[in-house]
């Protein structure tokens, strides 16, 4: 690391500090701090110079020293000894960007729809209401859905760490207690259908059902502000789609045990209110810098993308009827 | 002495000196034993017997006049009063095995898969100008940089590895030969135009990011996996670089190529494309549940891998924006 001084691109007094300048000295104060200087006679105008400079602020060290070539080479000797005693501050404003959770959260909403317009075509939703969707399909994306579902509580966990008030903890404490169990229920639905507790467990899922969770999971640990920011994005209620499921099922003979159990799932999430906890977890955020803001709105952006690709997946790979419709690779 | 949670125990051990009473069997200095349904000599050659070679099930079945449920009630009683060992252990394999299998696991994935990626086709067959188009290429090289921008979100987890201070080591040791090639191939993108801030505003592909994090996810939850990832990501058993080859075959600059050879330089010279298999040569015992999870998942590995590729393919071969930017959502 470099010396404290090339810390600061525009060195600035701190606020609070006042200089006088006598004959043959500068007196800085900040509090109790008390510090003084020496210099030539002849040197002082290019001395009233640097000070006024390091009050204004907003000048770069070089352009600094350069604007006082008489004492040019005291000077990087002078400003780090004024840091040291912790007289000075940068004076580059670091505001451009910065916003407030909610506002953020506001932005995301606006880029969500923005690029759900542009790369949504909800492949399976034209699928389920156009009777394409199969059979294998509607089971596939029943074991996709569970193995989001089963991976969930582990997923949201480390979040819980990571709230540092007492309303955060409440909030992720109630949603996580919210998941918990699901994938039980779930698993009864898929049993149904012939899917064995032993299939369901060994399933692996599709690369963008794993990409969804593994993003979720990693967030929840790596950036937290991300977490909370793409979570409105699996708890959105979707009723025509939920209706199209329920309907497509019904027209191929499957189980009410099969999807009903699904829809219950769905009208869980719209009961507790998920789709707010978003907005209710960003509200709580403070200031957001805007390199932050960038890697958030990235990966709302991704994630959308990743969920229609998981759409475009699992229509692709359960398009044909499988002898065992769980995707397992053990004897591989 | 009865305990409700006793383990079962397969190759017992006694662990305490057995001598013979009158009335009855003495344990060290402090148990005696004595029998009631099954004769005295019957229970002193069942002890003796628990030395730790011999399953249960075997001094079981040698011993016509002690029903299974005296043997279990005696091991229970045993084992509370902690007077026995068990010496069997969990079905299990040394890491440098089961490196091998999941590496043919690997390869086979990759056989339907990546060897079959136009992208790498596209690499294989390219040797006059145009065969690759510089767009792909450059495509190529954001998306690596993308990654490689993440690689400490998927390393770092790792160089705490505490289970093992070899493995731990060696972690450390390629982060650090790792970090900071993501400015390396930086230079390549400058020449052809991008700067750091275009960087900055860049999203990578959903497939990119999805690779990022899946790795990134076993690296803090399921770290032997994530090791077994290394091999191929890092290029196991290549002497060079099909993508580097194919843009000088074309012709491509100098410039450009030039930091994409200054990476894979570092990482065949630094032995990266060996980091699994050493990894796994210092890992004495993976239990047979664990080895079984490792295999299970190895396609899906493969498949996101793969789809890195196809989406560099999709993309960089369409007429969409080179660049896709946060500011332009």
């Amino acid at each position: 690391m470099d010396a404290t001084i090339a810390g600061l691109r525009q060195p600035k007094f701190r606020p609070g500090v006042t200089t006088a300048i006598e004959p043959g000295q500068a007196v800085l104060h900040h509090g109790t701090t008390r510090c003084a200087f020496a210099f030539e006679p002849a040197e002082a105008p290019a001395v009233a110079r640097l000070i006024d400079q390091l009050a204004a602020g907003g000048i770069a060290l070089d352009a600094m020293i350069a604007g006082v070539p008489d004492i040019a080479e005291k000077v990087p000797a002078l400003l780090e000894q004024f840091d040291a005693i912790r007289l000075l501050v940068d004076s580059t404003p670091h505001r451009d960007g910065l916003v407030s959770g909610a506002q953020l959260y506001r932005e995301i909403r606006r880029i969500a729809a923005r690029v759900t317009q542009r790369v949504a075509r909800s492949a399976f939703h034209t699928a389920l209401i156009e009777g394409r969707a199969t059979r294998t399909q509607l089971i596939g994306y029943a074991l996709e859905y569970h193995y989001i579902v089963k991976a969930a509580p582990g997923l949201i966990g480390p979040a819980l760490a990571t709230a540092m008030t007492a309303r955060e903890r409440t909030v992720l404490q109630a949603f996580l207690k919210s998941e918990l169990g699901h994938d039980a229920f779930l698993a009864r639905a898929l049993e149904t259908v012939g899917i064995t507790p032993d299939h369901l467990e060994a399933h692996q899922p599709l690369p963008a059902t794993f990409a969804l969770c593994a993003a979720l999971g990693v967030y929840a640990r790596q950036h937290p502000l991300s977490f909370k920011a793409v979570l409105f994005l699996f708890e959105e209620a979707q009723a025509a789609f939920v209706d199209a499921f329920d309907d497509r099922c019904r027209a191929l003979g499957l189980p009410a045990a099969f999807y009903l159990p699904l829809r219950d799932h769905a009208d869980l999430n719209a009961d507790y209110d998920h789709a707010d906890i978003s907005r209710e977890l960003m509200a709580l955020e403070g200031v957001v810098d805007r390199e932050a803001a960038v890697v958030v709105k990235r990966h709302v952006a991704l994630m959308i993308e990743t969920m229609i690709q998981q759409e475009e997946q699992i229509l692709h790979f359960y398009a044909e009827p499988r002898a065992t419709i769980a995707r397992i690779f053990e004897d591989a | 002495m009865h305990t409700d949670n006793a383990f079962t125990i397969d190759r017992p051990r006694l662990n305490a000196e057995l001598r013979v009473g009158e009335a009855a069997l003495l344990l060290g200095d402090r148990h005696t034993l004595v029998s009631r349904e099954v004769p005295q000599a019957v229970l002193e050659r069942t002890l003796r017997r628990m030395d730790g070679t011999t399953a249960l099930d075997r001094i079981v079945a040698d011993e016509p006049a002690l029903p299974r449920a005296a043997a279990d009630e005696l091991i229970a009683a045993l084992d509370g009063l902690g007077l026995v060992d068990d010496t069997a252990l969990p079905a299990f394999r040394t890491g440098s095995d089961v490196i091998l299998e999941l590496e043919e696991l690997v390869e086979a994935r990759c056989e339907t898969t990546i060897y079959r990626n136009p992208f790498w086709q596209t690499c294989l067959a390219a040797h006059a100008p145009g065969d690759l188009p510089q767009r792909l290429a450059t495509g190529m090289v954001i998306e690596n940089w993308h990654f490689l921008f993440r690689e400490s979100y998927f390393d770092a987890p790792v160089l705490s590895y505490v289970p093992n201070t070899a493995v731990r080591l060696l972690l450390n040791e390629f982060f650090s030969e790792e970090y900071g090639h993501d400015e390396i191939l930086l230079r390549s993108l400058q020449h052809v135009g991008l700067s750091y801030a275009d960087m900055q505003d860049a999203i990578p592909l959903p497939e990119t990011m999805a690779l990022c994090n899946a790795l990134a996810y076993w690296a803090h939850n399921d770290p032997l996996f994530f090791f077994a990832t290394l091999g191929l990501l890092e290029g196991q058993g290549m002497k060079e670089d099909s993508f580097i080859e194919a843009c000088t075959r074309v012709g491509m600059d100098d410039a450009f190529v030039g930091p994409l050879r200054t990476h894979a330089n570092i990482n065949i010279g630094a032995g990266h494309g060996n980091l699994t298999r050493l990894i796994f040569q210092q890992i004495p015992a993976i239990a047979a549940s664990d080895v079984r999870r490792l295999k299970a998942q190895m396609p899906l590995f493969v498949d996101l891998y793969d789809a890195f590729y196809t989406g560099v393919w999709r993309h960089y071969t369409s007429d969409a924006p080179l660049l896709r930017r946060v500011s332009e959502l």
